[in-house]
C-alpha cells in the first residue's frame, strides 16, 4: 500500500483489541480516531499497547483498513475514494457492519460513522415499521391500541 | 450486502439491536433520512418515536432538509359533493396517488388550508391538523368561536418555531363587520380568545388567508386586504392591490412563496398576466413578472376563445394555480390551469411543461370550468 512510502516520519502505535489481538499502525492512521487521539495525549509511554476495549480484533482490523485508506494522501480522487468506501461497506455482512458502526462510534471516527449510517439509512428507506423491526431485531413496545392503528395503516389520530 | 434479519438464538443483544437502541447512533442514521422516509421509523418503537419527536432533533433536521415544495394538492371546485383530492408531484411532474391522499379520499376528508407542510382538514364536525409527510393527524380542539360563520387559518413556519398556530375568525351577526378572533397554539394546546371584537377593514370576509412572515393575510379581489400579526395580535390594513379599480383587469392569484406575498391580475384581450410582490415594509406592491401565455394555444387550442370570430380578440381560458419563486434551476415557476391540462411555466429555463390532466382529461374541454382549489405540499418533519 502507498501508505508505507509516505509514513517514514510517522510514529508507530500499537492498538490492542478486546480479545487481545495487537495491531501496529502508523500514528496518522490511528489519529483519525478522536478517542485514540485523546488517549495518546494522556499517555506517558507511547510504546505500550493502547487498549480499544470494546472492539474485537476482527472488527478492529476492518477499522484500520478504513483508516489506512483515508490517512494516505495519495493520488486517489474523491470519486475513487467514494467508490472504495462503497465497495468496503458493500462487502460486509450486516452483523459486521453494525459492529463496525458501534466501533466507529466508540472510537469517534467521523468519516466511518458517516459512511455506515448512510448505508444503514439507505437500507431503512422504503421499509415498513415491521420490516425495520425485523431488520434490527427490536421489539414492538407500543400498546395494543397504538399497534391496532399501525396494523390498519391508519394515521395516528390523537384525541386531546 | 446481505439483507437477512439478524437473529441471535441467544438472548444477547445483536449488533443491530445495540445500534438501534443507541440514541446517538439512531440519531446519526435518522439524519440521513428525509421526513417522508422517517415516517415509518416513528412507528418502530417508543425510543425511536421519542428521538424523532424531540424538538432539538426536529430543528436540526429542518436545517439539514429545508422544507421544500414537492407538490400541490388540487381539489376540483365544481364536481360532486365530495371532490377527490389529487396530488400533483413536482418531483415526477405527474399526478400521483400518495398513501396520505388515498387515506383522505377514502374517508372523505376535505382540505381547508395548507401551510408549509401542514394541512388543516375537515371530517364531519371535526377539524384536524395533519402532517402528510409523516402520515399523522391530530384533532383540533373546539373553540367557542367555531360556530356559524367562521374561518380557520393555519400558521406554521418550521424555521421560526416548531409549533403551529390556528387562527379562528368568527363573524358576528351584529354589529355588522365585527369579528371575534381566537388563536390556538400547539405548544399550550389551548385557544386564547381576543378580549375585544375587531372591525373588518374593507368589508373583508377573512376567507383564504395566506400565512407569510408571521402574519395571516387576507385579500379580496376588489379591495385592499388586511393582515393579522400573530406576535402582536394587531390587525392592520394592507396597501391597495394594483389594478383593482380597472375593469379590464381580473384578479387571478393571491399567495406566497419564499416569504414573499404575491398577487396576480390578467388583462382581458391582451392576455397579459401581471404578477406583483408586496414590498418588505408593506408600503405597496411592485410589479415583478409579466407573462403572456398565448403561446400555449398551439398546444392547447381549447384555451383560446375567439371573440367576435376575430383572431385579434382572443380570450384565454387560463388560471394561475400557483407561483413558486424557487422552482427548478432557481427559476420562477408559474403553474397554470388550462382546459384539460396543467402547465408549469419556468421563466428561467423558458419552457412549458404540460402535465396531462387525468382528472378532467376525459371531459369535454370545450366546456369551461373553474379549476381547482390549490394546497401546497412541503415535506417537513413536524410531529404535530
Amino acid at each position: 500500500m502507498a501508505s508505507t512510502s509516505t509514513s517514514t516520519l510517522s510514529r508507530k502505535l500499537i492498538l490492542k483489541s478486546s480479545d487481545g489481538e495487537k495491531f501496529e499502525v502508523d500514528e496518522n492512521v490511528a489519529m483519525q480516531s478522536q478517542t485514540i487521539k485523546h488517549m495518546i495525549e494522556d499517555l506517558d509511554d507511547i510504546n505500550s499497547p493502547i487498549p480499544v476495549s470494546i472492539v474485537t480484533g476482527t472488527i478492529l482490523s476492518k477499522v484500520i483498513e478504513y483508516c489506512k485508506k483515508h490517512a494516505t494522501e495519495d493520488s486517489d480522487s474523491d470519486e475513487q475514494l467514494k467508490q472504495w468506501d462503497k465497495e468496503y461497506a458493500n462487502n460486509m455482512d450486516l452483523n459486521t457492519l453494525y459492529y463496525l458502526l458501534l466501533a466507529a462510534n466508540y472510537m469517534e471516527i467521523k468519516g466511518l460513522l458517516e459512511l455506515i449510517t448512510q448505508c444503514v439509512a439507505d437500507m431503512i428507506k422504503g421499509k415498513s415499521p415491521e420490516e425495520i423491526r425485523a431488520h434490527f431485531n427490536i421489539k414492538n413496545d407500543f400498546t395494543p391500541q397504538e399497534e391496532a392503528n399501525i396494523r390498519n395503516e391508519n394515521p395516528w389520530a390523537f384525541e386531546n | 450486502m446481505m439483507e437477512e434479519p439478524i437473529t441471535d438464538p441467544q438472548s444477547e443483544p445483536t449488533s443491530a439491536e445495540e445500534v438501534a437502541e443507541n440514541e446517538d447512533l439512531a440519531t446519526e442514521i435518522f439524519n440521513h433520512l428525509s421526513a417522508t422516509s422517517l415516517a415509518p421509523c416513528l412507528r418502530v418503537s417508543k425510543l425511536w418515536l421519542s428521538i424523532i419527536s424531540n424538538q432539538k432533533f426536529i430543528s436540526r433536521h429542518n436545517l439539514l432538509y429545508p422544507p421544500s415544495l414537492s407538490g400541490l394538492y388540487l381539489v376540483p371546485r365544481q364536481t360532486a359533493q365530495h371532490p377527490e383530492i389529487h396530488f400533483l408531484s413536482f418531483k415526477k411532474n405527474t399526478f400521483e396517488v400518495t398513501p396520505f391522499v388515498a387515506f383522505l379520499n377514502s374517508k372523505g376528508f376535505q382540505i381547508l388550508q395548507s401551510c408549509n407542510g401542514l394541512l388543516l382538514c375537515q371530517f364531519g364536525l371535526s377539524r384536524y391538523v395533519c402532517n402528510p409527510s409523516l402520515f399523522r393527524l391530530r384533532v383540533l380542539p373546539h373553540c367557542p368561536y367555531m360556530e356559524k360563520d367562521y374561518t380557520l387559518d393555519l400558521a406554521f413556519d418550521p424555521f421560526s418555531s416548531p409549533g403551529y398556530k390556528v387562527v379562528c375568525v368568527q363573524k358576528l351577526s351584529s354589529p355588522q363587520l365585527f369579528h371575534q378572533i381566537a388563536i390556538y397554539s400547539s405548544e399550550t394546546r389551548l385557544w386564547s380568545l381576543f378580549q375585544e371584537p375587531v372591525v373588518a377593514p374593507n368589508e373583508l370576509d377573512f376567507n383564504d388567508g395566506v400565512f407569510c412572515n408571521g402574519a395571516i393575510h387576507w385579500l379580496k379581489s376588489n379591495s385592499s386586504g388586511a393582515y393579522l400579526d400573530l406576535k402582536t395580535g394587531i390587525l392592520k390594513e394592507m396597501p391597495q392591490p394594483p389594478r383593482h379599480e380597472e375593469s379590464e383587469y381580473r384578479f387571478k392569484y393571491f399567495g406566497k412563496s419564499q416569504g414573499c406575498l404575491l398577487y396576480a391580475v390578467s388583462r382581458a384581450m391582451l392576455n397579459e398576466y401581471e404578477f406583483y410582490q408586496m414590498k418588505e415594509d408593506y408600503s405597496g406592491w411592485d410589479l415583478k413578472i409579466q407573462v403572456n401565455p398565448t403561446v400555449m394555444i398551439a398546444k392547447v387550442p381549447a384555451m383560446a376563445r375567439n371573440f367576435l370570430r376575430h383572431p385579434m380578440f382572443t380570450l384565454l381560458e387560463c388560471d394561475v394555480l400557483y407561483v413558486n419563486l424557487a422552482g427548478r434551476d432557481e427559476g420562477v415557476e408559474i403553474v397554470f390551469s388550462v382546459p384539460g391540462d396543467v402547465v408549469i411555466r419556468n421563466l428561467k429555463i423558458k419552457n412549458y411543461l404540460f402535465i396531462q390532466d387525468e382528472i378532467f382529461g376525459a371531459c369535454d374541454v370545450t366546456i369551461w370550468y373553474k379549476m381547482y382549489s390549490v394546497y401546497e405540499h412541503f415535506e417537513t418533519l413536524s410531529v404535530i
